[in-house]
Order: structure tokens, then sequence, then C-alpha cells
């Protein structure tokens, strides 16, 4: 035999063999429902524990392309209800572009069980980095919400709990990973953004904070910008001095936020923070000067100062812990027991804030 | 007392110099020193990040829920600008190199092993032979391999590995010595 029919041969045998393969049940997209958010909502009259709504992008024309279909089924569990859902459509229900899951915040408050998010987490098919967020007045009512700027389904809320569109510090997000690990983690508690739905658009600028088990308080918008400003580095956002007749607005450029636990030889152990804001002044109820910027330096420090400690003390007075000082905590302390020990400091400890502003100008009028 | 099972994981990482078995005969100059530092550095790194990225991910406390924490990790990471969103696809086609890449590195020194206790001259025959057999207890290994208890089956193997390199570098230590004595 020579080279080349040899060759041939060996090509035909492996092309034979390709006979044997199967396929692998793949269904092409337009055999596909594409889920685009999940809500979980408590069952009204209903002998089920929950009712499951999936929100469907259904593709369109140029026109209008924000086009859904949203279908809800009680169940006990999540499973439960997908399964039955199963058999109210026509189409192979994908789960690989669900990107906001929405919880009723009755689920939360007799408890959230685990299983609500774990099912998520251990699904191959769902993202991680999908976000979760609580739906007011109810999770089908923001899956129902069409935003007049919204060009596909759900995407609005994308774009602003992703950060990809608005940029605000009213908004925390959330992704299921994180909320999830928060859970398991002593020493972090878990928060949730609160979404509701309005007529015609929605409103993210408030927070929701659980302990391991359940929803413990609801921060107004203000505390939440000021809760963010832990959470995230560098937050672009205005802040508010005093109230009266002599408040002024700081436009945030950079803020930067650091803590630090003193407890060790202290009779009062305290948590140190540090804030330091540079800005410059955006509006005024008087008229501001140049000279002055050390006297509105003072008067803000002041004020933030005493907001932040605020927002501090409410969240340990619920005993939640969202930005972490426990975890903090347990990082510099070796022993079995600091947990047990940081439990009992964690309400009774102060916290002193130090808040460093300064202000580089009062913009481009005086 | 750590388990003999998490040892045995532990120390795999590490075993990738049991390879220099074959691969050794290759070194014909000496290394610079400065290679080795490098090498040195991006184990190093690669290590830190494989171990410290999935904890601070998942949390300390949970990450040990999860079956494969760092492909699990990679799901995490967010590419808004890039073509694909999720992380994930782009990692999962790297993974699934450097596994295959391992497979074929790993084949090579068992073959050459096997080809090494061949007492007479290697014929091609032979060597079609051992290689057959590679290849059909792979094929039948991944049609079983669900009902084999994969995990358990790996967790078995790591642990036997673990005293079989231990006996081989002591062992090769005593041939070398006697070689020269």
């Amino acid at each position: 035999m020579n080279q080349n029919v040899k060759m041939l041969s060996g090509l035909l045998i492996v092309l034979l063999m390709a006979c044997f393969l199967s396929g692998c049940g793949f269904k092409d997209i337009d055999k596909r429902l594409f889920v685009v958010s999940v809500g979980i909502d408590p069952a009204k009259n209903n002998s089920k524990k929950f009712l499951v709504s999936l929100k469907f992008a259904l593709p369109t024309g140029e026109k209008i392309s924000n086009e859904f279909l949203i279908i809800s089924q009680e169940g006990d569990t999540i499973a439960e209800s997908v399964r039955i859902m199963k058999s109210k459509v026509d189409k192979e229900i994908d789960f690989s572009h669900a990107k906001l899951i929405v919880y009723n915040e009755e689920v939360m408050k007799a408890g959230l069980d685990p299983n609500l998010y774990y099912w998520f987490i251990r699904r191959l098919d769902f993202q991680e980095m999908s976000w979760v967020a609580i739906g007011k007045p109810s999770a089908l009512a923001v899956l129902k919400g069409k935003p007049k700027s919204e060009r596909l389904p759900s995407n609005a809320l994308f774009l602003a709990l992703g950060r990809d569109g608005t940029e605000t510090a009213y908004i925390i997000p959330e992704f299921l990973f994180d909320f999830k690990k928060r859970f398991g983690e002593k020493g972090l508690d878990p928060l949730l953004p609160i979404i509701f739905a309005k007529k015609d658009n929605f409103e993210i600028n408030s927070v929701a904070l659980l302990d391991k088990n359940k929803l413990k308080l609801k921060l107004q918008s203000k505390e939440t910008m000021i809760l963010n400003l832990f959470l995230t580095q560098n937050q672009k956002t205005a802040l508010k001095i005093n109230g009266g007749e002599d408040s002024f607005v700081i436009d945030t450029q950079a803020v930067k936020t650091k803590y630090k636990l003193i407890t060790e030889n202290q009779k009062q152990p305290y948590i140190k923070v540090d804030l330091s804001v540079d800005g410059r002044i955006e509006e005024a109820r008087f008229n501001v000067s140049n000279k002055d910027l050390d006297k509105y330096e003072k008067a803000a420090k002041g004020y933030v100062s005493k907001q932040v400690k605020a927002v501090l003390v409410k969240m340990q007075k619920e005993n939640v812990d969202p930005i972490g000082f426990g975890l903090r905590y347990r990082s510099r302390h070796m022993g079995n027991d600091d947990w047990k020990t940081w439990q009992q400091l964690y309400p009774t400890i102060k916290f002193k804030v130090n808040a460093d502003i300064n202000i580089s100008d009062t913009g481009l009028v005086e | 007392m750590p388990k003999i099972s998490a040892v045995a994981v532990a120390s795999y990482i590490f075993s990738g110099y049991a390879n220099i078995i074959i691969f050794n005969r290759l070194f014909k100059v000496k290394i610079k020193r400065i290679n080795l530092l490098v090498i040195f550095e991006i184990s190093l790194l690669t290590l830190f990040t494989s171990v410290m990225i999935p904890i601070g991910m998942h949390g300390i406390d949970s990450v040990g829920e999860y079956m494969y924490p760092w492909i699990i990790m990679v799901d995490t990471i967010r590419l808004p600008y890039s073509p694909i969103e999720r992380a994930l696809f782009i990692f999962l086609m790297l993974y699934v190199n450097i596994s295959l890449i391992s497979v074929a590195v790993h084949w090579h020194v068992a073959f050459e092993l096997i080809k090494g206790t061949f007492s007479e001259k290697n014929t091609e025959k032979k060597n079609r032979l051992v290689l057959t057999l590679f290849f059909a207890f792979s094929i039948l290994a991944v049609i079983r391999i669900d009902y084999m208890h994969p995990e358990k089956l790996s967790m078995y193997w790591l642990v036997a590995r673990l005293f079989f390199e231990v006996l081989a570098v002591f062992g090769f230590f005593f041939f070398l010595r006697r070689r020269k004595a």
C-alpha cells in the first residue's frame, strides 16, 4: 500500500466513526424562550407558598422592541413552579439571560427560605452575577414595569443596577453570588436594593438590610447614599450640608472611606471612621465666597460626621452589619472565640466619625 | 489533624515536578537562575490567585459549599464592555485547553515510562498496542464515568499518588547513590 492510500483509508475511518456521534439535544434559538427576570411573591388565595413569575423577552420587529410575556405559577418551591410553567409555554425555557431576581418583601419578613436563593446558585444555567432586589409593591409589578425609555425587556433595570447607564450613589446593586456569600459569612450581612415600580418608570433609592434570616431594617434614600459611601469607593454624589437657610450642596469628586476597629486595651472600644471628601460647592442658599471656604469646610465636617454616625448607629441598633465590621474584626483576631467576642462587642461599640472635607472652589460663580 | 485526603489534594498542585522523570533528558544545558526565578514567581502568583480569589468572592465561611469554586468564581466576573458579558465562557475555553495540555503531557510521560519497561527493542507494533490500550481505557472510562463516582475515584488516586511520589523520590535518590558508588 502506498502512502496516499494509507492516509485516505485513515481519513475514511475517522469519517465513518463520526456516524456514531450523537447529538446533544440542542434546541435552536427559535425554539427557545429567554427569561430576563424572575419574580417571587407569596401566593394569594392558594394553599401553595409562593407565586413564581418569569418574564420572557419576545423577539419583535424594529418599532417596539421591549415586548414581553409574563407567566406565573403558584408552588411550594421554585423548582415545582418552573416545571409546571414549562407546560404553559410552547418553547424551551432558557434561563441563561435571566439577570434579575426580584423578591417580594413579604417573603423576607417571616424569614427567607434558603432555597429561594440556593436554587439559582445550584442551577448551571443561571448567571452568578445576576442581580437580586426587593420589588415593591410586588415582584410581579416590577416585572410588569415597562419604562418608556426601555429598548429591550428589563434592560432599563439592568442598566440602572449595572451602573452601565445611570451612575448614582443611591443605588446599591447586589449580585446573586454576593447575596449568598453574605448569608454564610459571619460578620457581613446581606442587603438588597428596593425597586419601586411606578406606572412609567421605577425608583431604586433605598435598601433593605437583612440579618442572616430575615429583613430587619429599611434605610431611607439619604441613608442609603451614606451606606454606599462605605460599600463603593469614589462615589460621585452630592452632599447637602445643614438643613435650614445656611444650607449648601457639595458635589463630590472623590470620596474615600476608611475605618479602623480600636478594641484592644480600651475601656470603651470604638470604631474610627475616616471619611475624606473632595468636592466643590454646587448650590447654596446664600452668597458664597471663595475666601470663606474654610468656614464651609468646617460646617460640612460637623454635619457629615453626624449624619454618617446616625446611619451607623441605626444599623448597630438593629444588629445588622452590611459594611462588614465583624468580618474586619475576625480578620484581625485569631482565636476560637473571636466571633463570640465580636457579637458581644458590636451592640455596645462606639463610633467616632471624622469627616475630612476639602472644598476646592465655589464653582464658576461666587 | 488534617485528613490524609486533604493533604493529598493540597499537595497535588506541587506534583508537576514528577514529570521531570522523562523531561530531564531534554535539559541539555543548565537552566539559568533568572529563568528559575521567573518560573518560581509565576507559580507563586498562580497559587496565590487560585486560593485567594475564590475565597474573596465567595466568603471564608461558605466557599467550601461549592463543588468547583474556581469555575463558579469566574462566573462572578462581569465584563460589561466585552463582546461576551460572562467571563465564564472565555475562561472555560482556556480551562479546557489547559486540561488538554495536561492530558497530553501526562500521556506522554506514561507512554515513555511504559516504553522504558520493554526489555527488548521497541517496535512500532508494541508502541501502537500501548496507545490503543490508552485510548480504549479512556473511552470506556468516559462512557461509565458518571457511575464510577469520579470524585471518590480521584481522591483514592490522589492519596495513592502522594505515597507513591514520596517512594519514588527516595527510591531514585538511592538508585543514584548506588550508581555513583
